[in-house]
């Protein structure tokens, strides 16, 4: 699943243990997410869009919407 | 100091290591096991008390298993527990694949020994091992 959660956290000039911090995930689940290689839960999903006060659909991109 | 295991997940980590570590282990034992000749299976004195206790070993061990599980819940967002997971999911089907083929193939016959219970374990472990890899390397994404 492409997302755009690298450009949104360079944007912020957060490194990728500081995001993770924020979401209470290690920074290695940060990583494997920015590069497509996890995806992540709902609630993560959710705690994502929070952050970055923005729609679900607006970050990540199913490529069949 | 303590270390939050959650931070902690360098570019290489333990969890790496150890099914590296696992993965040798399983080469030694697949072939120390083909090497060996099958246990003799010694049968229950009480078959139905050991039936029944087999049942509820099932039911207790299936109980704590699923209780357990609110761990892989909470630990669902982990791209290298999620990885852990899939990989165990990996060696569950390939045993059961193995166990398959010794059953119906006369592998015996073909030199191939009997899959006896070590060898089982070995096949379990060493299928862990490389679905761990196997998604470490490709992601855990569909």
């Amino acid at each position: 699943m492409k997302n755009k959660l690298k450009v949104l956290r360079a944007m912020r000039d957060w490194s990728q243990a500081e995001l993770a911090s924020r979401l209470d995930v290690s920074r290695q689940a940060v990583n494997a997410i920015e590069t497509g290689k996890h995806d992540p839960s709902l609630p993560l999903a959710f705690r994502i869009a929070r952050l970055f006060e923005m729609p679900i659909e607006e970050i990540f991109d199913d490529a069949e919407s | 100091m303590l270390v939050d295991p959650k931070r902690s997940f360098g570019p290489f980590l333990g969890l790496d290591l150890m099914f590296i570590v696992l993965a040798l282990l399983t080469v030694a034992m697949l072939f120390d096991t083909s090497a060996a000749s099958a246990e003799s299976a010694a049968s229950a004195s009480r078959p139905l008390f050991a039936g029944l206790l087999s049942i509820a070993g099932v039911m207790i061990l299936s109980i704590a298993a699923v209780w357990l599980s609110k761990i892989d819940q909470r630990m669902n967002d982990e791209f290298t527990y999620k990885a852990v997971a899939l990989g165990a999911v990996v060696a569950v089907t390939v045993t059961l694949l193995f166990y398959l083929v010794f059953e119906l193939l006369p592998m015996v016959e073909w030199g191939m020994g009997s899959l006896h219970t070590d060898r089982l374990i070995a096949v379990l472990l060493g299928s862990w091992a490389m679905g761990y890899a196997i998604f470490r390397i490709r992601g855990t994404a569909a």
